[in-house]
């Protein structure tokens, strides 16, 4: 207890060293774990993003470049679907539930989705969690908007708010839908998925909006107002892509097989499950990088304890000569070295935590709504916990080389200091 | 009963096993409470000799009993046992932790030896109000004092630290390298004095190590190191004469 103590007092003594050694470990623990955190985040909204859709089906394209685009907005689908194909499809005796969906326009950067009531019926994410509404209710009339969370927090939108939808994606739009106005009439429940940063209109809506468009801009002879358009047949003729839920899941390679050998319309049916898998192995290389790049920094703030170590080892020959001449044994003075150097790595590592999680709250709102990743603040998980053991470990091990020295100058010194 | 309290005979001992010894003891003898005055000049191995009584250094060859036990037969952790339980140190350069408080460097010895601690306790007392007791016989009554860091006392006073550092837990043996050689004539021997009584009332026994041969008189007994590395001179020298009659 005494060597924790002088430990203790020593450390205090030399508060600036120690004060720039903890630090330099907090910063490494701060970056492993940031990364960590944001590796899981990114997992969590990559794997939680979609859940009981058995196929997803689009026009003919890469498997991972029709997730991307239709889960999470990445990116463009290569082409359309025609309406006519999607209606023979979703009559297969095979399919229990359909959702349509129509991608391209945009609010404020966030994409908008052109769909029906299924996918409010049927969308599943995470452990098959349904949609649910914070506030209001599903679209009902052609110009109604549900907004997911994110969306409604960052701007602050109510029930019955109006929000214009722009032409194309991306947060500057060279026309927009100015004339045919949304109002909100539901807000969605958080979901931690792209579907929070997201509008849901209806598919009527997304056929109004451009129904006096030629070639992606406003047609300059034709024009009808939101009222004349409710009077049109709002039919969509093409949509982007629509998800499929099967009545029998044994039954998916068989319907992936006759969808992908459709005579009438080239088309690509994707599993959800496995596609992520892959696009998240494709990252997992990223997230390697990383956590090799974090290592290093670790061992760098490690080094930087064990040069601030050793730099003082030189200085306190004669405390440990003092502390030979009163009875301590060279191992007892190798203790307090390595007592010294637990401390300075304990407190490093909780500096470190501190930091990560204050950051988290600070970051926590901007990588939701920003770049979509859901991060969980609370919490040490297994992963971080093998992550702080490995970092005292080390500590431990680096602490000892000091230790060392100072064991071998105490039997050297004796009671007194020759240098 | 033996009084005797140190006892050393044919001691040698070199920094360099295939060289010559620095230091040659062929026998002596320290009693129970005997002041013995070492003297000797710089480099003859004045601390070396303290080194080796306190069982830091490990004897070339020879013999060395500390209250009847022999240090040549000790583990190095029974040798700082040994010292831990038996001995106290005071240094030239006084030797005190600068991180802590006079009280706290007092006590030190405690913590490294249950001996010492049991010793105050018979007395009825607990090692702070020891601390304090002895403080306040080498003149640092003053409370205020007693919390400060010892690099806030002058010279004198961190030397009289020193002693009760030494002198606490009552220990056998205590051993003085130079430690008046900081401090001027009359501060030096005001020093003394305090050390020889506080010695006197704990019948401890004193080694003290000086060139000074002024402080002679105040002690039972004086050697001189010196001796010891002359007796190893003429023993090499009569050595170089047989290898020439050869």
């Amino acid at each position: 207890m005494f060597i924790v103590k002088l430990a203790l007092k020593s450390l205090l003594n030399r508060k600036f060293t120690v004060a720039l050694t903890i630090f330099s470990i907090a910063i490494s623990i701060t970056l492993l774990l940031g990364v960590e955190r944001i590796r899981i985040g990114l997992e969590n909204s990559f794997t939680n993003s979609i859940s009981g859709t058995d196929l997803i089906v689009g026009a003919r394209s890469g498997d991972e470049q029709l997730l991307l685009s239709t889960v999470f907005h990445i990116g463009m689908a290569t082409s359309n679907i025609s309406w006519h194909s999607y209606e023979d499809i979703a009559a297969n005796e095979l399919i229990d539930w359909t959702i349509p969906i129509s991608l391209g326009d945009s609010h404020e950067g966030f994409g908008v989705i052109g769909t029906n009531h299924d996918y409010f019926t049927h969308y599943q994410f995470a452990n098959k969690q349904h949609l649910q509404f914070q506030d209001g209710k599903a679209f009902q009339k052609t110009f109604d908007a549900v907004l997911g969370a994110d969306v409604a927090a960052l701007h602050n939108y109510k029930i019955g708010d109006e929000i214009v939808i722009n032409h194309g994606s991306g947060k500057i739009a060279f026309h927009d839908h100015g004339d045919k106005p949304f109002r909100v009439t539901g807000i969605l429940k958080r979901t931690g998925t792209p579907v929070d940063q997201t509008i849901h209109v209806s598919l009527e809506g997304i056929e109004a909006i451009h129904i006096d468009w030629v070639n992606g801009m406003p047609d300059k002879h034709m024009h009808f107002s939101a009222d004349e358009v409710e009077e049109l047949n709002l039919e969509p003729e093409y949509i982007t892509a629509f998800l499929v839920g099967l009545k029998n899941r044994t039954n998916i390679l068989a319907v992936q097989r006759q969808i992908n050998t459709n005579k009438s319309e080239p088309l690509t049916a994707v599993m959800p499950g496995l596609t992520l898998q892959r696009l998240w192995n494709m990252m997992g290389k990223i997230e390697s990088a990383l956590l090799i790049v974090s290592g290093f920094v670790a061992v760098a703030g490690l080094i930087g304890m064990l040069v601030a170590l050793l730099t003082g080892v030189n200085e306190r020959r004669r405390e440990m000569a003092i502390l030979r001449s009163v009875g301590a044994s060279p191992l007892k003075i190798f203790g307090l070295i390595s007592c010294e150097s637990i401390v300075i790595t304990v407190w490093g590592i909780a500096l470190g935590i501190a930091v990560v999680f204050l950051l988290l709250q600070i970051a926590k709102p901007i990588l939701e709504t920003q770049y979509g990743i859901y991060l969980n603040p609370s919490g040490i998980s297994l992963q971080e916990i093998y992550i702080i053991g490995t970092v005292i470990i080390l500590g431990i091990l680096i602490g000892i080389i000091p230790g060392y020295k100072i064991y071998k100058y105490s039997l050297l010194d004796g009671m007194t200091v020759k240098m | 009963m033996n009084n005797s309290i140190i006892q050393i005979q044919n001691l040698n001992f070199g920094w360099d096993k295939s060289k010559v010894p620095f230091i040659t003891i062929p026998e002596l003898e320290v009693l129970k409470s005997e002041h013995l005055l070492i003297k000797g000049d710089s480099g003859s191995g004045k601390t070396t000799f303290l080194n080796l009584i306190s069982g830091v250094l490990p004897l070339s060859s020879g013999e060395i009993k500390i209250l009847e036990k022999k240090l040549v037969d000790a583990s190095s952790s029974q040798r700082d046992a040994i010292r831990a339980n038996h001995m106290g140190v005071i240094f030239q350069m006084f030797n005190l932790i600068p991180y802590l408080s006079v009280i706290e460097n007092v006590l030190i010895p405690i913590h490294f030896s249950e001996v010492k601690r049991n010793k105050i306790q018979t007395k009825g007392t607990t090692a702070k109000e020891e601390a304090i007791r002895l403080l306040s016989e080498l003149g640092l009554q003053q409370k205020e004092i007693h919390e400060k860091k010892v690099t806030e006392l002058s010279v004198g006073q961190q030397q009289r630290v020193a002693a009760a550092r030494a002198l606490i837990g009552s220990p056998e043996i205590i051993l003085a390298d130079e430690p008046t050689s900081a401090l001027d004539e009359k501060n030096a021997m005001r020093f003394l004095d305090l050390l020889l009584e506080e010695c006197k009332k704990n019948n401890s026994t004193l080694l003290y190590v000086s060139h000074d041969s002024r402080i002679q008189q105040r002690f039972q007994k004086s050697i001189s190191i010196n001796d010891f590395t002359e007796t190893m001179q003429i023993i090499e020298k009569k050595g170089k004469e047989a290898v020439v009659c050869l």
